[in-house]
């Protein structure tokens, strides 16, 4: 046998390990596919109807430059969360920047509309709750489609309790201000989203659930993920 | 053989200048902000202190020793009516080599720039300032001759002299004598200013101070800054301590400072503390700070610091050298 061979065999045997280990994965990661496909049924089926025609509605009346006004007012009021998170992680450098990066696009950025911290060379980060108790050593434990909040995990749900908690809309008195923010803010993030649903191949549910996963492990390791690896995309 | 030539014409012509220019330095800062104080002011579009001036070195043909001179004066960028106000900060002139350097004229006292400035924390001067005892009568005094000796293994000793001249009695009309130590991320100043009542500041007021600033590494320093004065009717002490943080061109930077002044009869006691973020952006900068003021009002300059009220102050600036 040569050496060429040899090798194709030590990568199917490799394939094939891998492959089981991805079944078994999947079983692990998602035990609750049953509840999960039907709130992510309820979810796509509600985005259809409603959140979907809206956004793209808000599209079309919003200009380009107002839309990303939106975005980094979000982003801006995110930065918050994202700070205090990085303090909970004790990275002090991390949180030092998001301090800086709030409080200059809040004031020469214009309440946040601006992001003038980015061209000024501040890194965004992008921490919540969830990656915390990731970098705590916590599982994500299954696979978790909630209503309306869409794909989660337990870890990751029980995260978005103190996510809520500091996050700055939620502190607006005026109710109806408040609920205004809410709104855009979904729509916002769904409009985010339109160009990158476009990628979407093959069974939706899987391939939100695998994505999201892969995401949040990628997001509480800060990208420094042991077999990951730039050239393998 | 012509063409090398005439490119060497060419080099030289624009070398020339060059060197003509290199004994004297056009420089400046310009900064403005925006203050937003709590009470007693509403929003405000405010100079920070914007200066230009030109300083330089003149060879006076002497082996090891040069001679130096400075003029600064301040612009203001944002009040009415400044269009005449090119007030003079600095102008003095001088000789400097290995034995030292030996300065005349309208200049920093070795107190201001080694107690004072060597605890200088925050971008805002009102924050940055509040407090430093130096301001009164150390600040670029006029008729100064001030001594520095050269660095001897990081040790510096520095004197100087205010000889005004005016019509009173007093030949000298106060002084000031401090020593440095500076190495190892650490630098640590002592001094003692003394001034006259009959003499050309009009004050009787001595001063002393100590400061210490240490670079605990690449990102941390931490500074400490005591100050007494005793001035009749006015004496007080100061303390204060504050510290910065730098991440790449982000710095953090937080400060407490306390203040007691005794004016004979009462005694009253004040704090502030104030926390700032500042982005270097090349030879720019821009920053936002908050100040916190209890029982502290102002200035601790001129006899009659008012240790008294609360205010708060916030403040977006802007800051461009040269």
């Amino acid at each position: 046998m040569n050496t060429k061979i040899k090798g194709f065999l030590a990568a199917g045997v490799i394939a094939a390990v891998l492959s089981q280990n991805a079944i078994a994965q999947e079983n692990d990661v998602d035990p609750w596919e049953g509840f999960n496909r039907a709130m992510f049924s309820f979810n796509d089926t509600l985005d259809t109807i409603a959140l979907k025609p809206l956004t793209k509605g808000y599209k079309a009346v919003m200009p380009d430059a107002a839309e990303k006004g939106v975005s980094n007012f979000f982003d801006n009021l995110a930065d918050v969360g994202t700070m205090i998170n990085n303090l909970l992680q004790a990275k002090f450098d991390n949180a030092a920047q998001d301090l800086a990066r709030v409080t200059f696009n809040s004031t020469f950025g214009l309440a946040g509309f601006i992001d003038v911290a980015t061209p000024m060379g501040i890194e965004k980060h992008n921490e919540d709750f969830g990656q915390t108790l990731g970098h705590l050593g916590i599982e994500s434990g299954p696979y978790l489609v909630l209503p309306f909040f869409g794909p989660s995990s337990v870890r990751d749900g029980i995260g978005k309790i103190p996510d809520s908690m500091v996050d700055p809309v939620a502190h607006v008195d005026d109710t109806g201000a408040r609920n205004a923010l809410y709104l855009t803010r979904v729509i916002d993030t769904r409009s985010r989203l339109l160009e990158t649903e476009k990628l979407i191949a093959g069974d939706k549910y899987t391939f939100i659930r695998d994505a999201y996963l892969q995401k949040r492990e990628f997001d509480v390791l800060d990208g420094n993920l042991e077999n990951y690896d730039d050239s393998n995309f | 053989m012509k063409k090398s030539l005439i490119a060497l014409a060419v080099a030289g012509a624009m070398v020339a200048p060059m060197v003509a220019q290199a004994d004297a330095t056009l420089y400046g800062s310009m900064r403005i902000e925006l203050n937003d104080w709590d009470s007693g002011s509403s929003l405000d579009l405010n100079d920070n202190s914007s200066r230009v001036g030109i300083k330089g070195d003149v060879d006076l043909g002497l082996e090891g020793t040069k001679g130096i001179f400075q003029w600064e004066f301040n612009i203001n960028t944002t009040d009415d009516n400044q269009y005449g106000d090119l007030g003079e900060r600095l102008g003095l002139i001088g000789a400097t080599g290995g034995w030292g350097t030996a300065l005349v004229g309208r200049q920093y006292h070795p107190h201001f720039l080694w107690v004072n400035l060597n605890a200088y924390t925050f971008s805002d001067a009102t924050m940055a300032e509040a407090g430093f005892l130096g301001n009164t009568g150390h600040k670029r005094t006029e008729n100064t001759l001030a001594y520095v000796s050269p660095s001897m293994n990081g040790f510096s000793v520095a004197a100087g002299a205010v000889i005004a001249g005016s019509a009173d009695s007093e030949d000298v009309d106060g002084h000031n004598i401090a020593a440095k130590y500076s190495g190892n991320g650490l630098t640590a100043a002592i001094s003692f200013g003394d001034l006259k009542s009959n003499g050309a500041v009009g004050l009787d007021r001595e001063v002393v101070g100590a400061s210490v600033k240490y670079a605990i590494n690449d990102a941390a320093t931490v500074m400490a800054r005591y100050e007494d004065a005793d001035q009749t009717g006015n004496d007080q002490k100061v303390w204060a301590l504050s510290g910065t943080y730098k991440i790449e061109n982000t710095t953090l930077k937080l400060g407490y400072t306390d203040l007691e002044v005794d004016n004979g009869t009462t005694t009253a006691d004040g704090d502030f503390w104030a926390a700032e973020v500042h982005q270097k952006m090349g030879k720019g900068a821009v920053y936002a700070a908050y100040a916190d003021f209890n029982d502290f009002s102002g200035y601790a300059s001129g006899a009659g610091i008012a240790a008294t009220g609360d205010n708060e102050l916030f403040t977006v600036g802007y800051r461009l050298d040269f």
